[in-house]
């Protein structure tokens, strides 16, 4: 019996578990072993790719360090706006770690994505033009602001291996490619609801700036050419010829919603002006990350609010403000203007001044309330807001119906800015500033705003078309190191624009942690060291 | 004869009226060598369920039934006695305390063992310690008791969970917290937080390898053993506590008021226009336009007013016990309510526990260790001490006209400075939390053989913790809600654990074996659930169906864990004088890829009791036992996250792009979520561990001396993925096993006893040193999520990342015009004599250390400017009893640690912040230097911190050495006499205090602020550790 009873007990001991006790199973994500199998799977991927330049951490960090490098906009993070900062700057490392996470991701679409996955040729051509594009993009980027960043064309495998630099001329270079393969590939235009992918257009006028960075203004004027040819893009027009048709035809390019005046509609986002854009949105709301920041809630489509927007509707940081000393001196002051306005309409779309009304729109309730010189942070010393980029969407300043985030699309390519590059390009590429074409393109932008047409173009024509048509638009800043690159500046005439730019702010500095993570294969960019 | 039959026969008819003369029977209990009588002492009718206890002078009454009956005395940590009754009417008894075979067990993994054999590692802290703490919370009353274990308060919000390190910090990635085994459960830091005190019998730490290793996989940061009271046979014994106190806020910070502020930024802006004449800034107009109310200007004292001047808090204990010789129960109930001294911040803890056990014939013992626990409270997210300081004493903090009632930030009386409301933000936004927790244990033991048990023993947890944040709508101007958000969450987690464990011990002649050999499987599952809701039509509907339907979102995570093990253990002592012990255990867990999944841990452990081979003769009277130990062996930590080796696809919400005109929202899904890891494995701890332990002079003298040197190996480190790996924002980099640490040091513990005189006394010391240091890292630096600290090879874990301040930048630093002014150039920039640090530095700027000497300070220039770890710990216990009067003290102290005081580098820097919105400061900045006052240790003012003086430096880093008054008590028992007319066995009163008095060279709030992880401690203003007045009652009947 007592045999028995510990044979029991010991036979009970032994028991152990059945062999697949430890196996769980994670209910949170998908396995990668189960992924990359069928088309929606490599939409769900393709859709990702996008993404990099869109999500919240990435934009908003982008407009703050360009808004603060801008010198037509002056931003409350003064270090930035002095050009103070180094290495180890935490906006310079966020901006390329988008960037980069744009090229794995495109990089691993195109290495996944096989013969094999059932797609249809038509949608598997787009699919490849889109991602090819968009590493083209993203390496555009990084050669125009870090210049010399590692070149990978398929994803890395190996974390324990860093990666040397490329010549910026390699980056470039590889950027040509991508956009020359994505022109063959995708269609002209998109469906209503896929509004927002890459297009041909897109492809050939970033191959165009692409050239014009390299100061390769044959090759940039041609593919420009190619963009105007294409037929599908014209400047957003004004329909009447009072004063408001001019500035909505020009400001509709910077508002979310479609600006009507007396029965006409100028379009906004994705009109014919439009090339390519960010698109946000104000639906996928991320929450309220601290009660600091409750009254104007981020959100994964945009964090444009966040960073810029009147310090008394948000109450955030990062506001900005527009340089009201030397720029409204750069407007001109047309003498018999259709509309009979006193200045350029560009600068109502620009400026916003105490007094005036924060909306245009009679109908809307914030006709009747006026900006305040207490709206903007006067840490900044300016007392005129940047209308462009400050559209009130709120009705009220206290409206708790109002989204708190902004679903302004960022326009990234506007056809201004294909005409305004197409006029340099071809002006520089001929050497003849009476090139018809040069001309006619230019002047189709001072047309809109209802300006004399040039006779002839000069470089201070093309430098102040572009300075007044693209303020804002983190276009500036790097049209000055181009300029100075390319000996069309000296160092003195940026100086006079940005009087802290020295020969290294031509471009980013590599992120001092990212170097550090790559065992001594990549080096600083040495205007750095 | 014939009466006898009679006898006999009306017994057997009538057993109640013949059979039992009852027999008065009374007596006094003393000490067999003091001869002090002894209280509470259990006297029992052997047999039966009658009995009694001696009280306070140690006298008992008791009817026995017959002379034959026989008394039973016992008492712990004495002999038990017998005694025949007889025909004795008084029977006075002395007890003699328990010889050495049959002393102090102590309680080690799976088993006890006898004190005097112990060979491993191992603190104690007894009942008798915990009740003399007279915490609330287990973790603070071991403070400062159990050398090579330091507990801080990671924050003084009531009901905060402690950190707990035990030997130093053996981990970068991974908890470096030990694990917590209640009554055999193992569990962590949490369960010990809702643990009451007086409820537990002893509390055992494995700190050495060869104690530790019997917990495998999960015990190389040591193992918090608890074991808690059980019933004891004999009468219903009650025990009452209560306790009631208040907190105070221990220190203040000397903030500036309004005058002092006005007058502060009129310099301020005076000192910028003249210094930068392309920049003129306007100086508000509110600061000096008085803004009159009722009472006069305001001035506003928001330090004051986030601070309760005297948080209450209450602690009622009752604790029922006793049982017969078939069944023991102890029940007890504990409520404690506390408020916070942050305004709003409060807890409630009802705290209810049952262990009984029952004997099933002779071989079978069940029983169970119950609790249940329930915690309501409200807790602020972030403490805003730090919002406090900075806010504008210009702020009125009500506005009756204003939705909410308060005045939030507002150029017309507070300028530029727009920091909000701390009052409002407290008071507006509530922050509730509700947790219910079940943890116990079921268990049966039978005995099979003399010397052979077989114990299984299934223990649950049950843990739901649900948090709402409410925040209504409210206005205050720039820091407005516009809308009302509602977020709730439901964390829920659930484990079992089924234990399977064989014990054999046998003695033969002078050998004496035991043997232990074990099972068990384990299954964690957890699920939590969080909605958020906002724009609420209806403020009275605070659910989340109340908020606007299109802007509700939830998320879910779910996780799982299981594990099994097999252990075992082998005991073997000759003649009591020659010791060993080894031990094996082999661990499998789900959270490793198939490759991976078991590790084994052995270890073992010898002493040789010295004593009785060398030092017996009768020279040697006063040493009672000598014993030298040596252990070595290895223990393991586990990655606190589940599913790392496998990769994983990231997700809505983070991958969501629109499309279209319409906004049409994409879903996407991308690499890579988690970098899959398949061939992480445990981090392994390699420990070596000597000890010697000397008790003498009949017990007064104790003295315990350890060193070991414990190597952590195979850390579990982050690989740092170089961005070109494409991580996501909320992508985990995949998990290496890199990286080495070493942890060695010194434990020493003193304790001299005499209860020998009228005057007892208690004085015990003791000294732990760490000496930490990461061996090898090739991955170079592994950075906390601030930046500031950082793990690298041949320095301490954690140490602080940063530049040398040397000094204040004089004007002799730049370079001088002909008069001796410094050169200032157009931009308002001077030309700098010493290393270039910013274009804007200037005089009165910080001068950082240009330590490579390259002409510039820049991020090359950063070093190693403190460290995280103290060079030693140190605890001292005073005891003293006289007559009614008890008296105990106890001091902690830490010595030779940093903190970055990021409070200060903010509310204590007199140049600006780059945002400049004229904050308010410390008072220490009034003393800012000028040309004309050089000698300071206060930067320049400014609207802009130009030369980025804030940066993390050694002028923000401080000694944070403190030696602190932990516990001070005075107590009075009523004397007997009293207590017998009342009908109680006794009754003590106390007054005492906790963190009386702390010396310390900190600025800051309190210097014993830590982390939770093992990367340092940065003070933002800091929840400090309240001092804490209190007083009470315990009786018992």
């Amino acid at each position: 019996m007592r045999n028995i009873i510990i044979t029991l007990f010991t036979a009970f001991f032994l028991l152990g578990c059945s062999e697949d006790f430890l196996e769980v199973t994670n209910l949170n994500s998908l396995s990668e072993s189960s992924f990359y199998q069928t088309e929606a799977d490599f939409e769900d991927l393709l859709i990702t790719c996008y993404m990099p330049m869109g999500h919240a951490q990435t934009s908003g960090r982008m407009h703050k360090l360009m808004f603060a490098m801008d010198d037509r906009v002056l931003h409350e993070q003064v270090g930035i706006s002095a050009l103070q900062y180094d290495p180890t700057n935490g906006d310079i490392s966020n901006i390329y770690a988008a960037l980069m996470r744009g090229v794995f991701r495109t990089n691993l679409f195109l290495q996944k994505f096989t013969e094999d996955i059932d797609v249809s040729d038509e949608r598997r051509q787009s699919m490849l033009g889109e991602a090819h594009f968009l590493r083209g993009m993203y390496y555009h980027f990084l050669a125009v602001w870090y210049e010399v960043p590692p070149l990978l064309t398929e994803p890395p495998e190996d974390p324990r291996v860093g990666y040397p630099n490329a010549t910026q001329e390699e980056i470039f270079d590889f950027a040509r490619q991508e956009f020359e393969l994505a022109s063959g590939l995708l269609p002209k235009v998109w469906a209503g609801s896929e509004l927002g992918r890459a297009t041909k257009g897109a492809a050939l006028s970033f191959l165009g700036r692409n050239y014009l960075y390299q100061a390769q203004f044959t090759e940039a004027a041609a593919a420009l050419k190619e963009v105007i040819d294409l037929n599908v893009y014209s400047l957003n027009m004004p329909q009447g010829t009072d004063s408001l048709d001019y500035i909505y035809a020009y400001l509709s390019n910077f508002t979310p919603i479609d600006m009507p005046n007396n029965g006409k509609v100028y379009p906004s986002e994705f009109n014919s002006e439009s090339i390519y854009e960010i698109n946000y949105s104000s639906a996928h709301n991320e929450g309220a990350r601290s009660s600091e920041f409750l009254p104007l809630r981020r959100s994964t489509g945009s964090h444009m609010t966040w960073f810029h927007g009147y310090s008394a509707i948000t109450g955030g940081f990062g506001n900005i403000a527009a340089e009201d000393k030397i720029f409204p001196n750069e407007f001109e002051q047309p003498s018999n203007h259709p509309a009979g306005l006193e200045l350029d309409p560009r600068y109502y779309a620009f400026y916003i001044e105490p007094g005036d009304p924060l909306d245009f729109r009679p109908d809307n309730p914030l006709f009747d309330e006026v900006f305040e010189v207490g709206d903007l942070n006067s840490s900044m010393g300016s007392q005129k807001g940047v209308r462009k980029h400050l559209y009130p969407f709120h009705t009220t300043f206290t409206d708790p119906n109002a989204p708190f985030v902004d679903p302004n699309n960022w326009r990234l390519m506007r056809y201004a800015d294909v005409l305004l590059m197409y006029a340099e390009a071809q002006v520089r590429a001929t050497n003849n500033f009476g090139d018809a074409s040069a001309l006619t393109a230019l002047n189709q932008v001072r047309e809109r705003a209802g300006l004399e047409p040039l006779n002839v173009l000069s470089r201070e024509a093309i430098i102040h078309e572009r300075d007044i048509e693209l303020a804002g638009e983190h276009v500036r800043f790097w049209d000055l190191t181009r300029w100075y690159k390319d000996g069309w500046m000296t160092l003195e005439d940026v100086q006079q624009l940005k009087p802290n730019f020295q020969p290294r702010h031509v471009c980013f500095p590599l992120p001092l942690g990212e170097i550090n993570r790559h065992y001594g294969v990549m080096q600083q960019n040495p205007k750095w060291l | 004869m014939k009466p006898s039959f009679i006898r006999l026969v009306a017994l057997l008819l009538f057993p109640p009226l013949f059979g039992y003369t009852q027999i008065d029977v009374s007596g006094k209990v003393t000490d067999a060598t003091t001869g002090e009588p002894l209280i509470g002492v259990n006297v029992l009718v052997k047999g039966s369920s009658t009995g009694t206890i001696t009280d306070y002078d140690g006298v008992y009454e008791l009817n026995v039934p017959s002379k034959e009956s026989i008394l039973t005395f016992t008492y712990i940590g004495y002999e038990p006695t017998e005694m025949v009754v007889g025909s004795q009417k008084t029977i006075d008894i002395t007890l003699a305390t328990q010889a050495e075979t049959i002393e102090e067990v102590v309680v080690i993994g799976y088993g006890t063992q006898k004190k005097q054999n112990v060979t491993g590692a191992v603190s104690l802290v007894s009942a008798e310690d915990l009740k003399e703490a007279n915490a609330t919370s287990t973790a603070l009353a071991l403070q400062g008791r159990t050398p090579g274990v330091n507990i801080s308060s990671t924050s003084g919000s009531p009901g905060s969970s402690p950190s707990i390190r035990v030997r130093g910090v053996g981990s970068i990635n991974n908890s470096a917290q030990p694990i917590v085994v209640i009554d055999g459960i193992i569990s962590s830091i949490g369960a010990l937080n809702n643990l009451n005190p007086q409820d537990i019998e002893s509390v055992s730490v494995l700190k050495d390898a060869a104690s530790a290793a019997i917990y495998g996989a999960r015990s190389s940061n040591g193992v918090i053993l608890v074991k808690t009271k059980t019933g004891e046979e004999g009468r219903l014994s009650v025990q009452y506590n209560n306790l009631f106190g208040v907190s105070t806020l221990p220190r203040r910070q000397d903030i500036m008021n309004a005058d002092e502020y006005r007058d502060f930024y009129e310099k301020v802006y005076e000192e910028h226009n003249a210094t930068y004449p392309n920049d003129q800034r306007v100086f508000p107009a509110a600061y000096t336009d008085a803004v009159w109310t009722e009472n006069g200007q305001t001035d506003t004292d928001w330090q004051n007013l986030i601070t309760n001047d005297l948080a209450l808090k209450q602690n009622h204990y009752l604790s029922l016990n006793g049982g017969n010789e078939k069944s023991t129960y102890m029940i007890s109930l504990n409520y404690v309510t506390e408020d916070g001294i942050l305004k709003t911040s409060y807890q409630d803890l009802y705290n209810v526990r049952i262990n009984s056990e029952h004997k099933i014939g002779k071989r079978i013992r069940i029983g169970e260790n119950l609790a249940f626990t329930v915690k309501n409270g409200r807790r602020e997210a972030n403490t805003p001490y730090l919002t406090a300081a900075v806010t504008s004493p210009l702020l009125p903090v009500f506005n009756e006209d204003a939705k909410g009632g308060y005045q939030g930030p507002d150029p017309v009386f507070t300028g530029i400075n727009d920091r909000t409301n701390p009052v409002a933000e407290l008071e507006l936004n509530e922050r509730f939390f509700n947790e219910n927790n079940i943890f116990g244990n079921l268990y049966g033991e039978i005995d099979l053989l003399p010397g052979l048990t077989f114990r299984t023993v299934l223990g649950v947890n049950y843990f739901n913790r649900r948090t709402t944040n409410w925040s209504p709508r409210y206005e205050l101007v720039q820091r407005s809600n516009p809308t009302a958000t509602l977020s709730e969450s439901d964390n829920y987690a659930r484990r079992w654990q089924f234990d399977k464990i064989l014990r054999y011990n046998r003695e033969f002649g002078s050998h004496s074996f035991g043997l232990m050999a074990g099972h068990t499987a384990e299954k964690d599952i957890g699920n939590s659930i969080t909605a958020t809701a906002s724009d609420f039509r209806w403020e009275s509907l605070q659910t989340i169906g109340g908020g606007n339907p299109e802007l509700i979102t939830s998320a879910q995570g779910i996780g799982e864990r299981t594990g099994e093990s097999y252990f075992g253990r082998v005991n073997y002592e000759y003649a009591n004088k020659y010791l060993f012990v080894g031990t094996i255990r082999r661990d499998g867990s789900s959270r490793f890829g198939p490759n991976n999944r078991y590790g084994t841990f052995p270890s073992f452990s010898v002493g040789w009791k010295i004593s009785e081979d060398l030092f017996n003769g009768p020279r040697y009277g006063w040493m009672d036992m000598l014993k030298l130990r040596f252990g070595y062996g290895f223990n393991g930590n586990e990655p606190d996250r589940n599913f790392l080796y496998e990769t994983f696809i990231s997700t809505y919400p983070e991958h969501v792009y629109t499309l279209g005109q319409t906004d049409r929202a994409v879903f996407g899904a991308a690499p890579f979520y988690t970098f899959g890891s398949p061939e992480l494995r445990w981090e392994s701890s390699e420990m070596i561990n000597y000890g010697i332990d000397f008790t003498g002079f009949n017990g007064k003298v104790e003295f315990y001396a350890e060193y070991y040197v414990k190597n952590q190996n195979d850390l579990i480190t982050n690989l740092p993925l170089q961005l070109v790996y494409g991580l996501s924002g909320d992508a985990q980099p995949p998990l290496v096993n890199l990286g080495d640490i070493q942890n060695s040091g010194f434990e020493f513990s003193l304790s001299y006893r005499n209860y020998e005189n009228p005057v007892k006394f208690m004085v015990a010391a003791n000294l732990t040193t760490v000496r930490n240091t990461v061996e090898f890292l090739p991955s170079n630096r592994i950075f906390n999520s601030d930046g500031t600290n950082l793990a690298v090879e041949g320095h301490s874990i954690g140490s602080y990342f940063g530049y040398v301040a040397e000094r204040i930048l004089q004007e002799s630093d730049f370079e001088l015009d002909g008069n001796g002014n410094p050169i200032q150039n157009e931009d308002g920039s001077f030309n700098p004599l010493v290393p270039y640090q910013t274009d804007f530095m200037s005089p009165g700027d910080i001068k950082f250390k240009d330590l490579n000497n390259d002409g510039k300070v820049n991020a090359t220039d950063q070093t190693i400017i403190g460290k995280v770890i103290p060079d030693f710990t140190y605890g001292f216990t005073f005891d003293v009893r006289y007559k009614s009067f008890d008296l105990n003290l106890l001091l902690q102290g830490v010595q030779n640690i940093d903190i970055y005081n990021r409070y200060r580098s903010r509310a204590g820097l007199a140049s600006g912040n780059e945002t400049s919105k004229d904050e308010n400061k410390l008072r220490v900045v009034q003393d800012y230097w000028t040309p004309e006052n050089p000698v300071t240790n206060q930067t320049r003012i400014g609207l802009g911190d130009f030369n980025d003086n804030d940066r993390i430096s050694t002028w923000w880093i401080e000694d944070a050495s403190f030696l602190r008054v932990r516990n001070l008590q005075i107590g009075y028992s009523l004397p007997g006499n009293i207590l017998d007319r009342i009908g109680i066995n006794a009754l003590r009163i106390f007054i005492g205090g906790e963190n009386l008095l702390t010396f310390t060279d900190y600025s800051g709030y309190d210097p014993e602020i830590s982390s939770t992880s093992a990367f340092g401690a940065i003070d933002d203003g800091t929840y400090p550790v309240p001092r804490f007045y209190q007083g009470g009652l315990s009786v018992s009947f």
